[in-house]
């Protein structure tokens, strides 16, 4: 009975936001015109009562004592012995993924009400809106490789499809196949690796595939570092995440991917669906402990891709990629917990993480919109008196996100730190320390430039109150939001620890970590009152710095001379496609050959009859001779 | 005697059929060609065949040829036709037929000459009638003249069809 | 008295003029002529041979080779006043058309 109740609750969590978008979208199918305001009832609302049925699940779920809760509601594929189920998951994990999914996405909705408001596509945008929710719930709750397969694309999908939502202009186009042909590759990689997992394993069902790793590989011992089955399985998996997650060979498409709506950047790109490479490690958390060297390369993944992450959004002007490149090297953060072995610390910054960087999304989604669609930081300021609800979210969430202490981003990055240091992983840590000091100076440069800098623009639009009240919530969440749920630490209590380093050592390292921060707020304060910020560079060689660093470490660049060059030249030295040359050379000889004939077939009778005398003369002088 | 007539036919047919094949005007050639039809008959009769020979006579030199004539004077337009001809036909440039034609001649007597050798000479008083013929034609070769009347009236068809003038006029 | 090889070779002489004329003449009706002597050759060559034989079967042969003709001449006259019609010339090499 009680089970019942569960099935039913996790059901309608998935189907409703599926639902509803298939509402709109038959609606615009049979063009039966909804006023704005249905239109965003229907979406809304199903994303409030999934919300809502979240909450229910989460008092249940703490009442009853089970660790994980599955149930399969339909076969999906059968064929012989394989059997494909609707079968849904849920543990702690993937409880804390549905509460950011549907409590975030249910305050990004309710904004988007208020920023759509005068886009003529607005149930266009709903129905990817909703779709993308139920996606992103059918990648956390699947209960089989398949399933979250088929969420993992189908977030895929709508990523793409709400980056061009605006596609009458090109770029936003071609910021939607970036980002779409980007984690394809990482997405090849994950497929590959999943049924690589089928093959070896002989399962599609999550948790059996993770039983049957840990009895068929058993954990390597010192000579770990070599390159076997769970490596290789774990690599292509790690691929994957990497691809969605932004993460450093695959992260270019994140900055561009801020050409679509501000909610979708701080719902997508920000919140839920960057996230899930975390989730997706997380999830396979026992196959990758089997393999310390994918949790070496994910912890250096992790490292290098925060610090050129910090270090090029330093550099931007345009808020949404300060806070778009913000995005990634916070997810590094979380790839450096993952490949450390903190996968509680992981999933909680991600959590804390989708609270500020939702707030400030939204926040900078407010600005740009009383703003006429201004983007560019210097070309704001002094804007703390004009908007002053907008500058305490933005402080409150640069704080979170520089980790100053109290905050809610302090609590998960420190955390991070401190099991960094519990591994004893120094080189780690100590890139970590530097990712915060710049993290804390270009969040608080952002903040002194747009809110304390000289007056430039007036803002004009009053917000309304849909927009106001997820901002709210939001900044009591990134302040708050900072207490660890207690069952994410039991669900990786299985985690192997290495003996500790000294406490007294942990200590005082720890203080320098709260510290480092404040120093970088600080150092940001004295850059900015010297107004160097945003001023012109003498130094030639400082200028090619800047621009080294503001197009992202010349990663589009890079890639261009790689792949995309190489590539092209190569398709076009195969233009006229060899293996044609062959047939075109039959095609040649056979019309040769036919003119030959044609010659034979002049029309001429008085030919024809020579040669046939000719033929004559020969067959008699063959039967002759 | 009958050999003496045979070379006298056989010369006079192979002069005219020559001269058929070269002559300009088309009613002149025709006119050889009637010649060689007569010649052939006297062979024919020289060979103790009576009934072919009367046939040539009838068929080929009276029938064919009148069939022949008639189409002839429908076109010709006296000495316009004999201009187009002789533009069209040039015995000097005849020398590749000539060779052509020489090299097959010689050929094929080279072929058949020792058969030939081999061959008695015919007996001419020998004479093969109408009765005979007719006999063996309406019994055994029953079937081809079924055939043959069939051909003929095919011929006859197309003939007719290929003789109507154009009707895309009234059309 | 008359010898196989004299018949045969006025015989292939008849044919061989035939096939001379129908290499040099442009004129259908030429042509149409040409065959016909070629026709009269084999005639020729079968009523001989039904005689050496003392057999009807040549002379049979020879009516069949007449069918034939009345049917060619038939057919060949109705194409020789179809093409005056339409080219308002004889001259086969003007009948090139299907060439194309």
């Amino acid at each position: 009975m009680q089970d019942q109740y569960m099935e039913n609750l996790l059901l309608t969590v998935v189907l409703l936001p599926l639902f509803s978008a298939l509402v709109l979208i038959f609606a615009a199918l049979f063009s039966v015109r909804l006023t704005k305001q249905m239109v965003a009832m229907l979406g809304v609302g199903s994303i409030a009562v999934a919300a809502c049925c979240v909450f229910l699940i989460k008092l249940h779920f703490s009442t009853v004592a089970g660790a994980s809760f599955s149930h399969s509601y339909a076969n999906w594929i059968e064929v012989g012995d394989f059997k494909v189920a609707f079968g849904l998951y849920l543990d702690a994990l993937s409880l804390v993924m549905i509460s950011i999914i549907t409590g975030v996405g249910l305050l990004i909705h309710l904004y988007s009400v208020g920023f759509m408001q005068k886009e003529p596509d607005f149930q266009r945008f709903f129905i990817y809106l909703n779709l993308f929710i139920s996606a992103m719930l059918v990648l956390v709750l699947a209960d089989n490789l398949l399933m979250l397969f088929l969420g993992w694309e189908g977030v895929g999908l709508c990523s793409y499809l709400l980056i061009g939502f605006w596609h009458q202009k090109t770029v936003n186009n071609l910021a939607a196949n970036k980002a779409f042909i980007m984690t394809r590759i990482g997405d090849t990689g994950m497929a590959i690796g999943l049924l690589l997992m089928f093959v070896l394993l002989g399962s599609l069902d999550i948790q059996q595939v993770q039983l049957k790793a840990s009895e068929l590989w058993p954990l390597a011992t010192e000579s770990g570092m070599s390159l076997d089955l769970v490596t290789i399985c774990c690599l292509l998996l790690l691929a994957g995440a990497v691809g969605k997650s932004g993460q450093l060979p695959l992260h270019s498409w994140l900055p561009d991917a801020m050409a679509g709506p501000t909610p979708v950047s701080a719902l997508i790109h920000a919140a839920t669906m960057v996230t899930a490479g975390v989730y997706l490690i997380a999830r396979f958390h026992p196959l990758f402990n089997l393999s310390p060297l994918a949790m070496t390369l994910v912890a250096v993944i992790g490292a290098i891709t925060l610090l050129i992450a910090a270090t090029s959004a330093l550099m931007q002007n345009d808020i949404k990629r300060i806070l778009a490149y913000s995005t990634i090297s916070q997810i590094g953060y979380m790839f450096l917990a993952l490949g450390a072995g903190a996968y509680s610390a992981a999933v909680f910054h991600l959590m804390t993480h989708a609270f500020f960087k939702a707030l400030l999304f939204l926040a900078a989604g407010a600005l740009i919109y009383s703003m006429q669609h201004q983007h560019n930081i210097f070309r704001m300021g002094g804007l703390a008196k004009k908007l002053p609800f907008i500058c305490g979210c933005f402080l409150s969430g640069c704080a979170a996100l520089a980790a100053l202490p109290l905050m809610s981003g302090f609590f998960s990055k420190e955390l991070i730190l401190e099991k960094l240091l519990e591994q004893q992983m120094y080189v780690f840590w100590a890139v970590a320390i530097l990712g915060a000091f710049i993290t804390a100076l270009y969040s608080f440069k952002l903040f002194f430039v747009v809110f304390l800098g000289p007056v430039q623009q007036q803002p004009d639009s009053k917000l309304s109150s849909s927009m106001l009240i997820p901002l709210g919530v939001l900044l009591l969440l990134s302040i708050f939001g900072g207490i660890q749920p207690q069952s994410l630490i039991d669900i990786f209590a299985s985690q192997h620890l290495l003996e500790t380093g000294s406490i007294e050592t942990i200590e005082i390292m720890m203080l320098f970590a709260i510290a480092v921060p404040i120093i970088g707020v600080i150092t940001s304060w004295i850059l900015f009152k010297k107004q160097i910020f945003g001023s012109a560079i003498n130094s030639a060689k400082l200028r090619q710095l800047h621009q080294f660093l503001y197009t992202g470490w010349q990663v589009d660049w890079l890639y261009n001379k790689l792949f995309t060059q190489p590539f092209i030249k190569i398709a076009r030295s195969n233009q006229e496609d060899f293996i044609d040359k062959f047939y075109l050379a039959l095609m040649r000889l056979s019309r040769a050959c036919h003119g030959l004939v044609n010659l034979l077939q002049n029309g001429q009778l008085r030919w024809y009859s020579a040669s046939l005398v000719l033929a004559m003369l020969l067959a008699f002088s063959l039967i002759n001779f | 005697m009958t050999s003496m007539l045979f070379y006298l036919a056989a010369g006079v047919a192979i002069i005219a059929a020559l001269l058929t094949v070269t002559r300009h005007n088309a009613v002149h050639a025709l006119l050889y060609l009637v010649i060689t039809m007569l010649a052939i008959s006297l062979i024919f009769f020289l060979f103790g065949a009576p009934f072919a020979a009367a046939l040539q006579i009838i068929i080929y030199a009276g029938a064919i040829m009148v069939l022949f004539v008639f189409v002839t004077m429908m076109l010709h337009q006296g000495e316009l036709s004999v201009k187009q001809e002789s533009q069209l036909y040039r015995p000097a440039q005849s020398l590749g037929a000539i060779l052509l034609s020489t090299i097959l001649l010689f050929e094929v007597i080279y072929l058949l000459s020792p058969q030939a050798a081999v061959i008695i000479t015919p007996d001419t008083r020998v004479v093969i009638g109408a009765k005979e013929i007719g006999l063996k034609l309406y019994t055994s070769y029953l079937l081809l003249v079924e055939i043959a009347a069939l051909l003929l009236l095919t011929a006859l068809i197309g003939a007719f069809h290929l003789g109507r003038r154009h009707q895309e006029n009234s059309k | 008295m008359i010898s196989a090889e004299q018949l045969l070779f006025f015989s292939l002489t008849l044919f061989v003029i035939g096939v001379f004329g129908l290499l040099v003449r442009r004129n259908l009706l030429f042509m149409l002529i040409s065959i016909e002597i070629m026709l009269n050759a084999v005639a020729v060559l079968f009523v001989a041979a039904g005689s050496y034989h003392h057999n009807s079967d040549g002379q049979i042969m020879y009516l069949l080779i007449l069918t034939l003709a009345a049917s060619e001449v038939a057919v060949g006259l109705g194409l020789v006043i179809q093409m005056y019609r339409r080219t308002l010339s004889l001259d086969v090499d003007q009948l090139s058309k299907m060439h194309e």
